[in-house]
């Protein structure tokens, strides 16, 4: 954009002509929590750029600043050389930033069109010009070479990529010239994933200055041109894409006083667990349906054990889990606990009784009561237990919590903090140490360390795999791979609600390419069909 | 951003958006459910003309459209309130203390100048909800409950709690005036339904009213004005309010702080039982229409009847928990 670098050289005494973003000096503080300090970052035009850092690190709320979404507490954000205005979106977009969150700014009820014009509908004189919008929403489609949605269905009927696809669309028609991604795959199965990433090469095609975050460094290291990490608040180094290494990105992301073993450790393919002897059986499954979700799966737990739920999002993992843990309401199949056949647990208080527990996805939102402390969020599921003559006894409640959430490495100084103010590993620490307090026989885990930061994660991971050394029963579900196969001893993989095939440890090598192998057959042969 | 070039790149399709899903199929069911309301408001009126052989005579059809006018008239303002994601409590406030402006107004000035006073009020009420909402961010329903007994108050004062009889030529035009033998009241309700309904579902006012109540967060990141399409909502119910209070006093000939109490929770229940949510983000004025026309039905059958207006009341509960339990069928089978 020649036009813009002149019309920027009066900024020249920023040093910022020609940079599509400027950070300079940029501060953002919650409360006391310094969540950015310190930021002097430029985006180049027409380049994608990768933030990466831990949880925490101040990537999104960087990203955040930048769309308008969070005001910074001092310093300034420049667009094009342009001053942005602190916290308004409006300016933000007016600027040409659009930004897509990883909680998808979709509304539900509208159709896929309307969606897309969400903000910026195509009217006249304040009546919608729905033809002319259906001109555009088409336009866009096939400039981006994807299938158009029937643009009037409901955007809430689609799936996450398809929603998000509509986000991209909507900055398309907004003429973006900053696309702002937060984790554009975390939600995504692998064809998608791939598929999003040449979208965003695309854009970049385009002229389109992509800023995005992500987790995922091979993504990171194969689309970005420039990549920053952050380390606690502040920009620990960027470098041209081409320069750094994975094992450099980790190692800064974890900076110089964290272990060169644990960073090792998270480079290693998978670490090798070694293989548990199953004891009797907890619970069996046959024939499990859930209408238009899962059709006739079935496995074993043993005790001790660790069966992993393998497969694509949208084949139907988490719908087991919650079947088991009575959420499916609709659920059909047969049980057997402890060898005994029971009714299908169409309720949580049955599935309670059953010693089902589960450790949901939606930490917040179905997890924590995120008010509360973190020793009452421990003891939720056991109050009696803390209690003296119905009364809760706080003596008892700090103590019980202390003792099952330290076994996790959760700091007992902050047990009587409130959950919402925690991070993402020590939120999943005090669900952990609440099941560890109610003693359930089998433990579901479904996305047991989404969102957590990598040193965190191998807590919980370690963590899950000494709860099965202790005779808990447990069934995981990951869209990460990796943890499957290294936590399970045996691996269910689903594909499109069915069991495409099974992996035993006994017979075979857990491995991810086993897993995909599984379940991409199944795909290519209805592709096939 | 850069024309589109299509011999530039080549791109593989990013995602099969188009893919045929096995959820998202329209099942006769749910259609039956969706148009739900509708089947019922059938079904009502043909037992009405069994039970009570008058119905479908002009004058009922009349008496019950001018009777159900002020409610109509309110529920209009309600849908937009209510698909925005808010309440309002205070409706029947205004509307008492519009009618007692408008009588009392009527004595100084000529009538359409005193219907312009009047109005002019009722914006100032919606205005403050609107503010006290947006800007002080109170609970909308919390705000509403207050500034009902602030309104009502107002009126009482206002009128010293004396009834202020209006015998002026053109007062009762409002109320029972009639253009080419077409009761006024009706032509204001129905022009109130149809410019409603036009602004709701085809201009980008009523789109942003959508997006607001469907996700507040997506509408506010998109740029939407958020805060001020929301207080122009309370507009809308203080400006139907008021409209309502008139179209009482004016078929009375008295302005009285006492009146229209019903108006709160009839005009919400009218726009419930059409089947608009009270979650926001969906709903329809047509639906608000049908709404109307049962609540309105059933109030006739029971006058025809001379049953109880007790028993009235216990239908009419009973059919607003009947509507939002049919609604939370149809969306548990949606999930």
């Amino acid at each position: 954009m020649p036009g813009l670098r002149q019309e920027a050289d009066n900024t020249v005494e920023h040093g910022d002509a020609g940079a599509a973003v400027a950070f300079e000096g940029v501060a953002k503080a919650f409360g006391a929590v310094r969540a950015v300090s310190d930021l002097d970052l430029r985006i180049e035009v027409g380049k994608v750029h990768a933030l990466v850092g831990e949880n925490g690190a101040g990537k999104s709320t960087c990203l955040g600043m930048l769309a308008g979404r969070i005001a910074p507490t001092s310093g300034t954000v420049r667009v094009f050389g342009e001053e942005l205005r602190h916290g308004d979106p409006r300016a933000a977009r007016a600027a040409g930033v659009v930004a897509i969150y990883q909680e998808l700014t979709i509304v539900p009820h509208l159709s896929a069109q309307a969606n897309v014009f969400l903000g910026m509908p195509k009217a006249r004189r304040g009546w919608l010009d729905e033809r002319e919008m259906r001109r555009r929403y088409e336009g866009v489609c096939s400039q981006l070479g994807v299938q158009a949605a029937p643009a009037s269905v409901p955007a809430g009927s689609l799936s996450v990529a398809e929603q998000q696809l509509l986000e991209v669309m909507r900055a398309l028609i907004a003429e973006a010239r900053i696309i702002l991604f937060d984790e554009p795959t975390a939600s995504l199965g692998m064809h998608e994933r791939a598929a999003m990433l040449r979208l965003i090469d695309d854009l970049r095609g385009r002229g389109i200055t992509v800023a995005f975050v992500s987790h995922n460094l091979d993504e990171v290291l194969g689309v970005a041109d420039t990549i920053s990490v952050f380390r606690n608040g502040r920009l620990a180094a960027t470098r041209a894409a081409g320069e750094w290494t994975k094992a450099q990105l980790v190692q800064q992301m974890l900076g110089h006083d964290s272990s060169d073993r644990l960073a090792e450790e998270m480079l290693e393919d998978s670490t090798r667990r070694p293989r548990r002897r199953g004891g009797a059986s907890l619970i069996r499954v046959e024939g499990l349906t859930v209408p238009g979700c899962v059709d006739d799966v079935g496995f074993e737990l043993k005790k001790g054990e660790v069966v992993g739920i393998g497969g694509l999002v949208g084949s139907g993992r988490t719908t087991v889990l919650r079947a088991l843990a009575g959420l499916e309401p609709r659920a059909v199949g047969r049980l057997w606990v402890e060898g005994e056949e029971r009714a299908w647990p169409r309720s949580v208080r049955l599935a309670r009784a059953y010693g089902i527990a589960l450790l949901p996805e939606d930490r917040k939102g179905e997890g924590l009561a995120l008010q509360m402390s973190a020793m009452e969020n421990v003891t939720m599921a056991s109050w009696p237990a803390s209690a003296r003559a119905g009364l809760l006894s706080r003596r008892r409640t700090v103590a019980r919590a202390t003792a099952a959430a330290t076994a996790f490495g959760f700091d007992p100084d902050r047990i009587g903090e409130v959950a919402g103010n925690l991070s993402g590993g020590n939120q999943q620490k005090l669900l952990l140490a609440r099941w560890r307090c109610a003693r359930p026989k089998v433990l579901l885990a479904d996305e047991p360390t989404r969102g957590i930061d990598i040193g965190a994660k191998h807590e919980i991971i370690d963590a899950l795999d000494r709860m099965a050394g202790e005779g808990l029963g447990i069934v995981v579900v990951s869209s990460e791979l990796e943890e499957v196969a290294t936590l399970s001893d045996h691996v269910v993989v689903l594909a499109e609600g069915r069991v495409a095939g099974s992996i035993d440890r006994e017979e075979e090598e857990v491995t991810m390419s086993a897993i995909l192998h599984t379940a991409f057959e199944v795909e290519e042969a209805h592709a096939a069909a | 951003m850069q024309p589109p070039d299509a011999s530039a790149t080549t791109v593989e399709p990013a995602a099969p958006l188009a893919k045929p899903r096995v959820a998202g199929r329209a099942r006769p069911l749910d259609i039956l459910l969706r148009f739900g309301m509708v089947w019922v408001l059938i079904a009502l009126v043909i037992c009405a003309d069994l039970v009570s052989p008058g119905f479908f005579e002009i004058g009922n059809l009349r008496n019950i459209l001018t009777q159900n006018a002020p409610v109509g008239l309110v529920a209009v303002g309600m849908t937009f309130v209510i698909i925005a994601g808010g309440f309002d409590l205070s409706v029947a406030s205004i509307a008492a203390a519009g009618g007692v402006l408008f009588a009392s107004f009527a004595g100084h000035v000529s009538i359409p100048v005193a219907v312009a006073g009047a109005l002019m009020a009722g914006l100032v009420a919606g205005a403050v909800n609107g503010i006290l909402i947006t800007r002080l961010r109170v609970n909308d329903f919390v705000t509403t409950l207050g500034t009902s007994s602030v309104f009502s108050g107002f009126a009482y004062l206002y009128s010293n709690s004396q009834p202020i009889v209006q015998n002026k030529p053109g007062f009762d035009f409002l109320g029972v005036g009639e253009i080419a033998g077409v009761p006024v009241s009706i032509l204001v309700l129905a022009a109130a339904f149809a410019l409603g309904g036009l602004v709701l579902a085809k201009s980008v006012y009523g789109r942003s009213i959508y997006a607001i109540g469907g996700n507040v967060e997506a509408a506010r990141l998109s740029g939407i004005r958020v805060d001020l399409i929301r207080a122009t909502t309370y507009l809308l119910t203080g400006l139907t309010a008021v409209a309502a209070g008139m179209i009482l006093a004016s078929q009375t000939g008295v302005g009285q702080a006492n009146v229209g109490a019903n108006i709160t929770l009839d005009s919400i229940a009218v726009v419930i039982i059409g089947g608009t949510s009270l979650l926001g983000g969906e709903g329809a004025m047509w639906r608000t229409a049908v709404g109307l026309l049962i609540l309105a039905t059933i109030n006739n059958v029971f006058d025809a009847l001379a049953l109880d207006t007790a028993i009235q009341e216990i239908v009419k509960g009973a059919i607003v928990i009947g509507a939002v339990g049919l609604d939370s069928l149809t969306r548990s089978r949606r999930a």
